[in-house]
This record gives structure tokens, C-alpha cells and sequence, in this order.
């Protein structure tokens, strides 16, 4: 069930009302309801591997008790690493199995040595992506010490499969959410008018730009090879706006739902696009996947080899980004992805400009113009290795680079459907000004600070009003026969 | 809590009226390629306004024709009316069975005919219902339940927006005229679309082959169609107008699709398709024929009737 | 001295913020600088202040400054 659909809107105001109205005076009851939905949400997605997600529920949930009970170091250890094993390997089975295998036998007919190897037909679970890192880090943590393992498999199991977060995150840590599924919840009007808001907000980039963007996006990364520099500039523009408005209006949408049911989830992304610099985006972006990889991947590392310097920084922070950009997929263009990201870094690892918030520019309406420099130099970066992100192939984004840095980035952009295009840009900046009049804010529509009802009412209207003209997840073909 | 919920009720209550007011006030002013969900198709060429127009007012027909835009440039009125029959063509662009149903279950009891030719053509059962679906609501006279019901079953956003806009244009605006020739047409009286440059003339060109979708739903709505006009003990007829040799050599399917016209066992099924007599100058473009080829199909169809028997 | 003073000082250099006050309670998320990537340099010059050597197992327990000043202070006794 995907958030913006009929079923989904009914499936979750059916919950709503029983959720607060009908279970609220029995916690144990309530979290059984939401464990009941979140299972029936993954199953009707994908009810194949509904054992998978409650198997590993399971593993991880018993590991911890025991890990937590076993006072033997080496014990310890041994369980860790059977959690471990339990969730990297059926995460790397299932979503990198074959990639392993293609990779080694391509590997192999560099030398003409021809490995006839199959590749199985392995399907992706749904969420396994985080799911998996929640019981991973659930078991890392009670190991470190950082939190204690919970009995009530029911929370347990809730915190693993919670359905705002089931499908595409954030990705909460045990001490987030464990202790919330552990008490009562309470429904404030503010929250809940704030949390709408926020689901507006999330249809509105959604629906409206990353829809629209992909509309362009997709043209043109389809004929690169034949189009001029200046096209694939724009498709590499439309495509970072496309990612960054698609999933933090996800984000949104599961942040707004979990506020409904009256939890505070994490946030995923705190306006990644006013970074000044590359280390500020990476703490902006995609939030919950970095942090968790800095948190178990970064930290350990960089205290093993803090002894070399800053070489040793920088390469913890390399095998920080090679882990985020293979995170996303079984590809090789991920793993460049998080290689170049990682590259990024070096002048400011020798510069020592890596850590803390600037803080110069917080209440000031326009930024300056040394801000608006590192704004769009850090924009530019990004923008770049996202051509790597969406290309297929290495050699396709090195081929999709080949033409942008070009002489034929001077022609005039070719492209179909220019004043969509056009209109599409101003939508996005008017997205942009919105969000950044409310940059210092939980979400990028928390207006509550507007006194006037009128005026909000307004605002609301109008957006849901811009949703249902602009919406462009319906692609009807018009053929215009005249039959 | 219960304030929250009175809120958010309030709010869905408040939300169709303020949106057909934004609706309403934004159209007429915003340019074309804004307006992203919503074809608002007014008089667009193929006169469905005024056909409807002029069937509210006939009582008695001698043939009445439904189709798409086969039917609309084929059959000449004044033609039949030479012969001594009073024909009428509901048809429009890109008309699927889903309108043709809504055509006939509207105007079938109102208007007395003794023939009716279902116009056959071999995407009919494959395009998208929503395109002609915004044309009958743009071009629509009366908003009666079955054009809502019409609306409701396209599950289209485009579609209701369509529709809401249309229905409010037409308890504000006073119906203009459609004119009298758009482009290189002109409109005929009783639903015949004339293409002005009669010896326009198609020079043929390579078409790639295709395998047309059928939609079992369009075709058991066909069926439906034809048994309630037979039923009625009209008597009809269905009747596939010549398509040009290249379009006819690029349909892969084209026996099965032909199959499916003459399905129905009630009536018989006429295939003019006679690529001996409509070569490529009869036609302007690679499906329709201009009015030479017109008055050569309406005189060979006029004898085929007069020799059919029940 | 105390070693939360001492720390106090290493804090404020590495973060180059001269409004740093410490106390044993204070966390990660009290101070805005003090992020994973600050973390390390904190940990260098602290080990190279007092010129001690945490252990990995150790320096991921701390919760506050208050049980790094134990860290600390179980490493000088020795």
C-alpha cells in the first residue's frame, strides 16, 4: 500500500479511529493492534517474506535478551556476531547474492576465462533494507551496553515492523522508539494539526515535484547519448530535486503518520539543499541510514585508526560512504557513488572544517551572498554524483559525463515538454522558498507560527488545490487519434 | 481529540467547495500548459455538441449510426437523404463503446429508428475510455447521473476535474454556437463531419506493424450494446468502414479483431475493407476517407442494405 | 586542577568555542560541535593531554562527560 492511495487512506483512518478510540485504555492491546496492522500492511505489499521480517523479529529479539543476560565477554561476543551474521547475511543474500556472483565472473572474463555461473532468481524482500538495520542495531547497542533489552516481544516486534517506517524508513534506533511503544501515548490537537500538515506537505513534494521532475528526468536520461551538455545539466538538476523531493516527502508522509498514532519517530531530512558545505549536507541527508552507518561503521573505525591523522579520517570516512552508497542497491555505480562522496571530504578533513553548525546565518531572511556561494557550490557537487547515483552502468554515467563536459554544454537545452518544464521549476522554487523561511523548523510547513486561521486555511486550500492540478502520478496516453 | 476530528471534518466539508471555486476562477485564466489534470475539450472538432443538440430534437430515423470518427466522416447525410432515408450519426473522436453505451442508453427510446449501424474500427476496443469521456463531458448538454456514473468509472483525477469545471461553465455561461467549420471541416446537419478539401488526398506511407490491445470489458459492453438495440427489434447492423491499404496491411491481429465485430449472431457484419476499390486517393489521411471516397462507400453501403435479409 | 577542568580546556580548543561549560552530565547532544567526526580529535588530544590510551570498548561506553572523567581517571591510577 503505497501512502498516496485510496486503500491506504482508508486502511489508516479505520486504524486512527480504533487506535485512539476503541484500544487506547489497554496499551498491551494497542501495540498488539499496531503490530496486527503493520503485518497486514507488509503482507498485503508483499506477504511472501512476511516470515522473513517476523523471523528475524524474532532472532534478534531473543539474541538480545541473552546477550544482555550473559556476563561471559566472550559469550558476548559470540552471540553479537550470530545477530550479525543472522541479519548481514540474509540482507547480503538477498539483495547482493547475484551481484557478487556477476561481479566475480566479470572479473574473471577480464582474464577470457569464462565462468559459467547462473544467477538465481532471488527477490528482494520489501524493507529489508531497514528492517535489518533496526535489529542490527538493536543487538550492537544492548552489546555496547547502550540499551537494554526489552521483554515485551509485542513491543519488540512493533518497534522492528512499525508501518509508517516498514516500507522505506526513517530508520529509528531502539532508544527512540522502544520506550514510546513502551508507554502511553497522547494525542495533542497541536501535534495532530502539526502532523497533517506534514502530510500535506509530504503529497505536495511528492506528488507535485518529484513527479514532475521525473517527467523531464527520465527523458532525458533515456537519449543522453544524443542529446547536447546543456540538456544533461538540466536532467542532472531535475534528477537531484527529483530524489530529494521524492524521498523526504516519503519521509514526511511515515514522520506525519507516526505523529498521528502519537509517536515521534526520527528525522530523516533537515534540509539537506542549504548545506554549505559537504560534510553539513551528509548530516542532512537521509538522516537515519548516515547516522547509523557513522554511528556502527564510522565511530569504530576512525577509532581504530585515529592514530593516523587525518589519512585515517579520511579513510573512515571513504568506507563510511562506500557503505551508505552500496546501501542502496546492488550496483557499482553506488559503490563509485559513495567512493566520489567520500572524496569530497579531503579538503575539508585538511582544512578542519569538518564539524559543528555554522552559526552566522539562522535568522536572517536572505542568505548572503558568501552563503548562497557554498549553497550552490555544495548543490553542484551533489548534483554531480547523482548522475552516477540514477545511470545504470558505470560506463553509462561515465558516457552521460562525457557529454555534459562537453562544448556542447553551450547549446540550447533540447527537450520535450519545455514549458513543463518551466512550470515545474517554479514550483520548485516555490517549494524552496517555503522551505527555507522554515529552515530552522521540524518540516517545512510548520505554520503554526501564523496567527491568521484565514490565512493558513488559505495556504492549505491552495496547496491541495496545486496537488490535484499539478499531480502528475496519472500519465494517461492521449492519443488524439480522432477515431 | 474530538475537537481535532471536528476540525479535520470541517476541513474535508470545506475542501470540494473551496476547490470547484479555485477551479472555477483559475481556468479560465491559467495558460494551457498549466492546466495539467484537467481537458476541458470544448468544441474540438468533432461537432459533438451540436449532434446531441439536434438529436434532442428528432423523433422519427431512418438510420441512426454510432461510432467514432469512422462514423462521423463516413456516412453522408444528404446522401441517404437522396435515397429517401433520414440518417443521423452519433459518433465523436475516439468514441469507445463505454460512450457509444451512454449515446444509445440516452437517445435509443427517445428517437424512433428502424436501423442502427454500429460503426466498427480496430482500436475501438483498445484506447483509453477517458479521452473520449472528457469530450462528452466538456461538449455535454444535460449532467445527468450516467455522465457522473461515466466520471466515477475512469477513476481518473483528470477526468472529475473535467467534468466539475464543465458542469460549472454550463450553469454560468450562456451556450454559444459551435462554428460552422473548424479548420478544413465543416459540420453537416445530422452529425456528418465534411472534410472541405473533398479531393484531398492520402499518398500512403510505411506504417510499423502493431498487434492492437483488446479490453475484454469494451467488448462485452459491445455485446451489451447490440443485444439491447436488437432486443428493441431494431434492426442492426454492423459495419466496418474501409481503412486505408497501409493501415490495413499494419494491423498483426486484424482477424481476430474482425472476429470479434461479427461476434454478435443477430446481426450481420459488413466489412467494406475492399482494398480493390478504396485505394489511397479516396482517403486524406491513412484512416479516413475524403469526400470522394465518402460518396463512393455511402453509394455501394446503400445497395448492400437494401439486399440484406433477417 | 580537576579533570573536568582540564577537559573543559581541551573541549573548548578543539571545538573552538570559548562558551564551552562542562558538566558531568553533559552529552553529545547538549553540545551542537560535538559530533562523530569531532569526536575522534576530542579522543587524540584527550589521550595525548593526559597521555593515556583508551580502549575501543571504552571509548563506546561513554554516555557523558562525567564517565569519561572515570575513564580517565581509572587510567591515570594506574
Amino acid at each position: 500500500m503505497i501512502f498516496n492511495s485510496v486503500s491506504f487512506s482508508i486502511f489508516f483512518i479505520v486504524f486512527f479511529l480504533l487506535y485512539w478510540f476503541v484500544l487506547n485504555k489497554n496499551l498491551k492491546l494497542q501495540n498488539g493492534f499496531i503490530l496486527a496492522a503493520s503485518y497486514v500492511f507488509y503482507a498485503r505489499a508483499d506477504w511472501h517474506f512476511l516470515f522473513l521480517l517476523a523471523g528475524s523479529s524474532a532472532v534478534s529479539y531473543f539474541l538480545g535478551i541473552y546477550i544482555g543476560k550473559v556476563t561471559n565477554d566472550r559469550q558476548k561476543r559470540l552471540l553479537l556476531y550470530l545477530g550479525l551474521l543472522q541479519g548481514l547475511g540474509t540482507l547480503v543474500y538477498f539483495k547482493y547474492f547475484n551481484f557478487f556472483i556477476t561481479s566475480f565472473a566479470n572479473a574473471f572474463s577480464i582474464f577470457h576465462i569464462n565462468l559459467n555461473i547462473h544467477t538465481f532468481q532471488i527477490l528482494l524482500p520489501l524493507g529489508i533494507s531497514f528492517y535489518t538495520f533496526r535489529t542490527l542495531s538493536y543487538i550492537i547497542d544492548i552489546y555496547n551496553d547502550k540499551t537494554k533489552p526489552t521483554r515485551d516481544w509485542v513491543v519488540f516486534f512493533c518497534y522492528i515492523a512499525f508501518f509508517p517506517c516498514l516500507i522505506s524508513g526513517p530508520i529509528d534506533r531502539p532508544n527512540l522508539l522502544i520506550p514510546q511503544l513502551e508507554k502511553k501515548r497522547n494525542f495533542t490537537y497541536e501535534h495532530g494539526t502539526d502532523a497533517m500538515r506534514q502530510i500535506l506537505w509530504g503529497f505536495f513534494k511528492k506528488m507535485v515535484i518529484a513527479d514532475n521532475c521525473a517527467a523531464v528526468t527520465n527523458q532525458i536520461f533515456d537519449k543522453y547519448l544524443v542529446l547536447p551538455g546543456s540538456t544533461l545539466l538540466l536532467g542532472a538538476f531535475f534528477f537531484t530535486i527529483e530524489i530529494y523531493s521524492d524521498f523526504s516527502g516519503y519521509s514526511d508522509l511515515a514522520i506525519g503518520f507516526a505523529r498521528l498514532l502519537g509517536f515521534n519517530v526520527t528525522q530523516n531530512f533537515n534540509y539537506p539543499f542549504f548545506a554549505q558545505n559537504i560534510a553539513d549536507y551528509w548530516r542532512r541527508w537521509h538522516i537515519s541510514l548516515t547516522s547509523w552507518v557513522t554511528d556502527y561503521v564510522f565511530t569504530p573505525i576512525a577509532i581504530a585508526f585515529r592514530d593516523y591523522g587525518k589519512l585515517g579520517l579520511l579513510l573512515a570516512i571513504i568506507l563510511n560512504m562506500l557503505i551508505v552508497g552500496i546501501w542502496h542497491g546492488a550496483n557499482w555505480t553506488f559503490v563509485l557513488y559513495g567512493f566520489v562522496n567520500g572524496l569530497y571530504f579531503i579538503p575539508l578533513i585538511w582544512l578542519g572544517k569538518l564539524g559543528g553548525k555554522k552559526k552566522s546565518e539562522h535568522s536572517k531572511l536572505m542568505p548572503s551572498l558568501a552563503v548562497l556561494k557554498n549553497i550552490l557550490g555544495t548543490f553542484t557537487l551533489v548534483m554531480l554524483t547523482n548522475i552516477i547515483f540514477r545511470a545504470e552502468s558505470i560506463s553509462k554515467a561515465f558516457g552521460y559525463y562525457r557529454r555534459l563536459f562537453s562544448l556542447s554544454l553551450f547549446k540550447t537545452p533540447v527537450f520535450q515538454g519545455k514549458l513543463d518544464a518551466a512550470v515545474t521549476l517554479f514550483l520548485i522554487g516555490l517549494m524552496f522558498t517555503i522551505e527555507w523561511l522554515h529552515r530552522e523548523k521540524q518540516h517545512g510547513l510548520q505554520i503554526d507560527y501564523i496567527k491568521s486561521r484565514f490565512l493558513r486555511l488559505g495556504i492549505y486550500f491552495s496547496l491541495m488545490f496545486i496537488i490535484f492540478i499539478f499531480d502528475f502520478t496519472e500519465q494517461h496516453q492521449f492519443i488524439y487519434f480522432k477515431f | 481529540m474530538k475537537f481535532f476530528i471536528k476540525r479535520v471534518l470541517y476541513f474535508i466539508l470545506y475542501l470540494p467547495i473551496v476547490y470547484i471555486i479555485f477551479l472555477f476562477v483559475s481556468i479560465p485564466i491559467l495558460p494551457k500548459h498549466l492546466q495539467r489534470n484537467i481537458h476541458y475539450v470544448r468544441f474540438n472538432g468533432d461537432y459533438l455538441y451540436t449532434k446531441t443538440a439536434e438529436a434532442d430534437t428528432v423523433k422519427k430515423l431512418d438510420i441512426l449510426v454510432l461510432g467514432a470518427s469512422g462514423a462521423y466522416r463516413s456516412f453522408d447525410p444528404r446522401i441517404f437523404k437522396k435515397n429517401g432515408m433520414r440518417m443521423l450519426t452519433l459518433g465523436s473522436s475516439s468514441q469507445t463503446p463505454v460512450q457509444t453505451q451512454y449515446l444509445v442508453n440516452k437517445y435509443i427510446n427517445k428517437i424512433k429508428t428502424k436501423m442502427v449501424i454500429y460503426n466498427v474500427d480496430y482500436i475501438m476496443f483498445g484506447i483509453d475510455p477517458l479521452e473520449s469521456s472528457l469530450d462528452f463531458f466538456s461538449n455535454a448538454h444535460h449532467f445527468d447521473r450516467q455522465l457522473l456514473s461515466m466520471a466515477f468509472e475512469q477513476k481518473s483525477i483528470v477526468g472529475f476535474n473535467t467534468f466539475t469545471y464543465a458542469w460549472l461553465n454550463s450553469l454560468w455561461k450562456n451556450d454559444k454556437k459551435e462554428p460552422a467549420s473548424i479548420g478544413l471541416d465543416t459540420y453537416i446537419s445530422d452529425g456528418f463531419v465534411e472534410r472541405k478539401i473533398s479531393k484531398h488526398q492520402y499518398s500512403g506511407e510505411h506504417l510499423k506493424k502493431i498487434s492492437v490491445n483488446v479490453d475484454p470489458k469494451q467488448f462485452q459492453i459491445f455485446l451489451d450494446i447490440c443485444k439491447n438495440i436488437s432486443n428493441k427489434g431494431i434492426k442492426i447492423i454492423i459495419v466496418q468502414t474501409p481503412t486505408s491499404i497501409d493501415t490495413y496491411r499494419s494491423i498483426k491481429n486484424k482477424d481476430s479483431i474482425q472476429q470479434l465485430f461479427s461476434s454478435f449472431k443477430s446481426a450481420p457484419y459488413l466489412n467494406f475493407n475492399d482494398t480493390t476499390v478504396f485505394k489511397n486517393n479516396l482517403f486524406f489521411d491513412k484512416t479516413h476517407l475524403n469526400q470522394q471516397g465518402v460518396e463512393i462507400f455511402d453509394d455501394i453501403l446503400i445497395k448492400k442494405i437494401g439486399n440484406i435479409s433477417y | 586542577m580537576t579533570i573536568l577542568k582540564e577537559l573543559n580546556d581541551i573541549f573548548i580548543d578543539v571545538f573552538e568555542n570559548e562558551d564551552i561549560v562542562l558538566t558531568v552530565s553533559t552529552s553529545a547532544a547538549d553540545l551542537e560541535e560535538w559530533d562523530s567526526l569531532n569526536h575522534i580529535h576530542l579522543i587524540v588530544s584527550i589521550e595525548k593531554h593526559f597521555n593515556i590510551r583508551f580502549t575501543s570498548k571504552e571509548i563506546q561506553s561513554w554516555k557523558n562527560v562525567g564517565e569519561m572523567v572515570d575513564s580517565i581517571n581509572k587510567k591515570i591510577a594506574v
